[in-house]
């Protein structure tokens, strides 16, 4: 029940980063473009590290002072530990505290730096792993923080989808070639016998 | 009044019983020691139910009378005298005079930690127990003791971790500049100075029950200082030294998701402003409220090995942490958010176990055979740990020990010692910006 609870929320929050704001504290005098991508996102073994590339590209006209940028939640679906690696200047990793936690990553490059310029890109670099926890299908995702408006909300956040390669997707046992032909003459069985009733019927009801 | 009179004898003789083998005496409904001029509390009246306008686990409280002109002296040991609880004799750690009427003094005993702080007209406490949790304010109504017991998160709270509403909100403004230390003297100070950022709401709830906004976040801060001093391994020194530098009321509204502090925290010319002029190497916001009611709080966590920066000067800029002022699941919310940006992680089932800055640094939970259950301040309400779970004001660290009512050593050698990562980059942490020697207990009277 905990696991499906986190694999709500990680979906929800993937709608959370990149949906519209309802409200609004935060305002981006410019277009930033926010992209990611991940190498490799497929068949992925808990342990194998995943290179993660995020950029923030300021398409224009003005330059951005502060840039906060945010990730989807987690728990413990990634190792963060050695072996992991990062090129990130700017990133922290907050934990909230609640009923239960998660962590997020936030990366505000211009807190590092000076305000992106138009037509700069800053890059952040991270490497980890999934761990046993994850699921088979984790979604990733890397956005402006949701309040926040710039001029073009449509390239605000970008979404991974992690796929791990050793779990194999669930059989229902009742649809193994052996319980289909078991079903099957189950089946021909019943029909059988209504067919026999049918014709039994008919044969009384004629005078 | 029958039920009353019949539940008062009935809790008379209990008391009365169990305080026979301790050498005290009972009186009405409070315990008074065989040595009251040494009490903490003169007189207990009625228990009564907390009014529905009570914080969050606020159980059952007392009408209390303080003796203050013991306290005053600042005496070397306090009775400890709570309702249903054998007196407990508690050891200065720490006291200080604050003028005529007014001082602070801490302490503990083998089982309970407390600190008691005054100031003309008002009287606190923060009393911490191995089996029970307490306070004691000084409202309209009087001063009161109050115990508070912390729920279990409600059924069904697994979906409610976050959901589409845990959505960060940004800061107030854009188009600040990047934070930056103050240039101050270049000594290597040991102190680590904080921060107290909070909002109108914060001081409008405080100020309707007569309590004083300033010594309450003194109060906050040197209850920490107490969890620091508790959590000190025994002849060593204190693993933190704090000073509250400052304490203040910011613009931003009571509004909005904890995300968005932490970012308004580390961007905002308000609060970046007043930690530059302070020089805060920490910077702590209380709010009143929660946009997601199962969030009590967020601070950034450092190291996680090569990942993220390590406690050092890469970091200081989030040594930021946001915290409701009371919450429905933990008595400690602040001194636990204030752990985090140490380095100190929850218990380890409650915790991604791959990012700790050291391999030990957890929290820790005990049962006391399978009777009741204890955790720690960075702890979370396992599951397994028996109800209620009580919180301890301490950080884990297998060489102390709370040993009344029963003994839970707080916690595991090379597994479970969130107060060793404390100790080893408090001196770190009070490097964030250079001190300027400002001690703000001193002024808010």
């Amino acid at each position: 029940m905990k696991r499906l609870g986190i694999h709500i929320y990680l979906l929800a929050s993937v709608f959370a980063v990149a949906s519209p704001s309802s409200f609004s504290q935060g305002t981006i005098p410019s277009d930033v473009a926010i992209s990611m991508t991940a190498t490799p996102t497929d068949n992925l073994d808990p342990g194998e590290l995943i290179s993660f590339v995020i950029t923030a590209t300021n398409l224009g006209p003005e330059p951005v002072s502060v840039l906060p940028m945010i990730s989807s939640q987690f728990i413990d679906e990634f190792d963060l530990g050695p072996g992991g690696s990062s090129n990130c200047p700017g990133i922290g990793l907050l934990v909230s505290d609640g009923k239960y936690f998660f962590y997020q990553f936030v990366w505000t490059p211009t807190l590092a730096g000076p305000p992106l310029a138009v037509g700069e890109t800053r890059r952040c670099e991270l490497n980890f792993s999934l761990t046993e926890a994850a699921p088979e299908a984790l979604p990733f995702t890397f956005g402006i923080v949701q309040s926040w408006i710039d001029l073009n909300e449509s390239n605000n956040s970008a979404t991974v989808i992690l796929r791990r390669g050793d779990i194999t997707p669930v059989t229902l046992s009742m649809l193994s070639p052996g319980v289909l032909i078991l079903l099957l003459g189950m089946l021909t069985f019943m029909a059988l016998i209504q067919l026999r009733r049918r014709s039994g019927a008919s044969t009384a009801a004629v005078p | 009044m029958i039920l009353r009179l019949l539940q008062a004898v009935s809790i008379a003789l209990l008391l009365g019983f169990a305080s026979a083998k301790a050498g005290v005496v009972v009186a009405s409904f409070g315990v008074i020691s065989s040595d009251p001029q040494h009490d903490l509390f003169a007189s207990i009246g009625f228990p009564t139910n907390p009014g529905l306008s009570a914080d969050p686990g606020a159980t059952e409280e007392w009408p209390v009378t303080i003796n203050l002109t013991y306290l005053q002296s600042l005496p070397d040991t306090v009775v400890l005298n709570i309702p249903n609880q054998t007196p407990e004799t508690l050891n200065r750690i720490r006291s200080k005079s604050r003028g005529a009427n007014a001082f602070l003094w801490s302490g503990g005993s083998e089982g309970c930690s407390a600190l008691l702080s005054a100031i003309p007209g008002a009287f606190r406490a923060t009393i911490s127990c191995l089996d029970g949790t307490y306070n004691v304010e000084t409202t309209t109504t009087g001063t009161k003791l109050t115990r508070f017991v912390y729920g279990d998160p409600p059924a069904g709270a697994e979906n409610d971790v976050a959901t589409a509403t845990e959505i960060p909100a940004g800061p107030d403004t854009a188009g600040t500049s990047m934070p930056e230390s103050i240039n101050g003297p270049a000594t290597l100070d040991q102190d680590i100075d904080v921060l107290i950022l909070y909002t109108s709401t914060v001081r409008q709830t405080l100020q309707a029950s007569s309590i004083n906004v300033q010594q309450y976040m003194q109060d906050t801060l040197d209850t920490t200082q107490l969890a620091m001093d508790r959590s000190t391994t025994p002849g060593q020194p204190t693993i933190a030294t704090l000073n509250l530098v400052h304490s203040q009321e910011v613009l931003r509204p009571d509004t909005g998701y904890f995300t968005a502090d932490v970012v308004y925290l580390q961007n905002d010319p308000e609060p970046v402003g007043i930690r530059n002029q302070w020089a805060a190497d920490i910077v702590m916001y209380i709010r009143e409220t929660s946009a997601d009611s199962s969030v009590c709080g967020r601070a950034y966590v450092p190291g996680s090995y090569g990942t993220l920066p390590p406690p050092g000067p890469g970091f200081a800029p989030y040594a930021v942490g946001v915290t409701k002022r009371t919450c429905s699941f933990s008595g400690y919310p602040f001194e636990h958010e204030f752990g985090h940006i140490f380095g100190a992680n929850h218990d380890p089932a409650n915790s991604n176990n791959s990012t700790p800055l050291q391999p030990w640094a957890y929290a820790h939970w005990a049962n006391n055979l399978n009777k009741d259950g204890a955790r720690t301040l960075v702890a979370y309400k396992d599951s397994n740990c028996i109800s209620p779970c009580n919180q301890v004001l301490n950080y884990s660290n297998a060489s102390v020990s709370l040993t009344i009512p029963w003994t839970f050593r707080t916690g595991r050698v090379d597994q479970r010692e969130n107060a060793r990562v404390i100790a080893q980059y408090a001196s770190t942490t009070a490097q964030y910006r250079a001190s300027l020697d400002r001690i703000f207990a001193n002024g808010f009277e």
